[in-house]
């Protein structure tokens, strides 16, 4: 990264989740997360100057989702961006719009409310190309076990609860279903008091794969190798060698216990100690930005200092795309 | 040369909305033949009521009736058919009752809507209308309707 680019900093973090939020809609709990980011820094929306929201429709059951959710968002007036793909990549949009001179800082939201959808995986068959794979029947889970399956066929243990659900995945093994909201402030430096910030952003890397399960090796890891190699290219000092930690929003554990495996690390990197898949009730289209969010905790967590931690994302079936995004408890050079 | 295929396909996506107590309080309303709405920070009154004013990102408060009567804010008559709603013609307002300070949405029901220029003629903005209510309520937006004011 170049030093003449003012840096972005993570000002203040919230997630608002439970297994189902029966007592407030949707938008309800959107404003409620809204606020809350921005009461904790003393702001209005007034103070914002853009929003970046990312919001799956069908699973929410709301077509065009921003529509309806910008105004509790806070994005009446304001310079306001939906994200359709991944709430990860609303994270990413908003930090490449302050490094782009757009404003001194953004709104970040991402949320998803499986509980409003009868069916979710029906919803998730929805993703699925109408031609032949809406017809024989897919959705996350049997996508992860797909690519579980030729983790295991290269060596990796398969877990106490296998099979349970979708051969070789169990319970366990794959991430808790929930409602939730996370937002975040960021904001360039110099717009701030120094110390303020909770975080520092390092770089960011994401990329899509085929969307064709067959037409790649969905155990190769190839989108999450790629965002990497982005951040290690502009950023060799933000890369996977010197991270402290890393919270990753894996399809299953199995992808979790194979990054150590994939990438080189620095001995004793903590991994997931947010908690396990299963513990943290979230959604597909939320858990990457949702551990995101959870990185940021692990810095406010170890010494004050140039400690470094990851956050990951996937989206799309098996790891078709990845997010990747270095925090750091300073700012460097 | 093969003819190229279509497939019919149809989204069969089933919700079950959560509508918070705001919402859920001013349906119960209807049923009792009142419409609710909630003041915001700045004083206005939302209609129908909202847990939050999107103008100033605040929450709204008090809970105030408002009147059964108002003023068409805009309106149309459709004579297309839609899937899933109603069949046409009919006459859908947006209606701004007293005491409120958003305009509510509703259809406005007898009078005849065959002959469009009648129609229009008796449908002008600021037209006085009064909110007419089910005798057989189910706490939906099927609850009221707008006619016009004798």
């Amino acid at each position: 990264m170049e030093n003449s680019r003012k840096r972005v900093a993570v000002l203040a973090s919230v997630g608002l989740l439970g297994n189902f939020e029966n007592k407030k809609s949707l938008e309800e709990i959107i404003f409620d997360a809204s606020k809350k980011v921005l009461d904790s820094l003393g702001l209005t929306i007034e103070d914002i100057d853009s929003l970046v929201l990312a919001g799956q429709d069908e699973i929410d059951g709301r077509v065009i989702s921003i529509m309806p959710s910008t105004g509790p968002a806070g994005g009446v007036g304001k310079d306001t961006t939906l994200i359709a793909s991944s709430s990860d990549h609303a994270l990413i949009y908003g930090y490449l719009r302050l490094l782009a001179g757009q404003g001194k800082n953004v709104l970040v939201m991402g949320w998803a409310k499986p509980s409003e959808s009868v069916d979710p995986d029906r919803a998730e068959l929805m993703s699925c190309e109408p031609f032949l794979l809406r017809q024989i029947g897919m959705n996350n889970t049997i996508a992860a076990a797909l690519q579980a399956s030729k983790l295991v066929s290269q060596g990796l243990e398969t877990s106490n609860s296998t099979g349970k659900l979708a051969w070789p995945l169990g319970d366990r093994d794959l991430p808790a279903r929930g409602d939730s909201v996370y937002a975040l402030v960021l904001a360039v430096e110099g717009s701030f008091t120094p110390g303020e910030e909770i975080a520092w952003i390092e770089d960011a890397g994401w990329t899509t794969m085929s969307y064709e399960l067959g037409a790649r090796d969905i155990n190769d890891f190839s989108a999450l190798k790629i965002a990497i190699e982005q951040i290690s290219n502009r950023s060799p000092h933000a890369t996977s060698k010197n991270w402290d930690a890393i919270e990753i929003a894996g399809d299953s554990e199995y992808v979790v216990r194979s990054v150590s495996r994939e990438f080189e690390l620095k001995s004793g990197v903590e991994i997931n100690k947010s908690g396990a898949l299963a513990d943290l009730p979230t959604s597909p289209f939320v858990s990457g930005l949702a551990r995101m969010v959870m990185a940021i905790d692990r810095i406010k967590l170890l010494p004050k200092g140039g400690n470094m931690v990851a956050g990951i994302g996937f989206n799309g079936f098996a790891g078709q795309g990845a997010a990747v995004v270095v925090f750091s408890g300073s700012k460097g050079e | 040369m093969t003819d190229a295929k279509f497939y019919e396909q149809t989204w069969d996506l089933q919700y079950k909305h959560a509508l918070g107590e705001t919402t859920s309080r001013f349906l119960e309303g209807l049923t009792q033949q009142k419409i609710w709405g909630r003041r915001t920070t700045d004083g206005r009154v939302l209609v129908p009521a909202r847990s939050y004013d999107d103008q100033t990102h605040m929450p709204t408060g008090e809970w105030v009736e408002v009147g059964n009567s108002g003023t068409i804010e805009m309106f149309t008559i459709v004579y297309e058919p839609f899937k899933g709603l109603p069949v046409p013609p009919y006459a859908l307002v947006y209606v701004l009752l007293e005491g409120a300070d958003t305009a509510l949405v509703g259809y406005l029901k007898g009078l005849d809507l065959k002959n469009q220029k009648d129609a229009i003629a008796a449908l002008g903005i600021g037209t006085k209308v009064y909110v007419h209510f089910s005798k057989t309520p189910v706490g939906s937006a099927a609850d009221y309707w707008f006619e016009l004011s004798k």
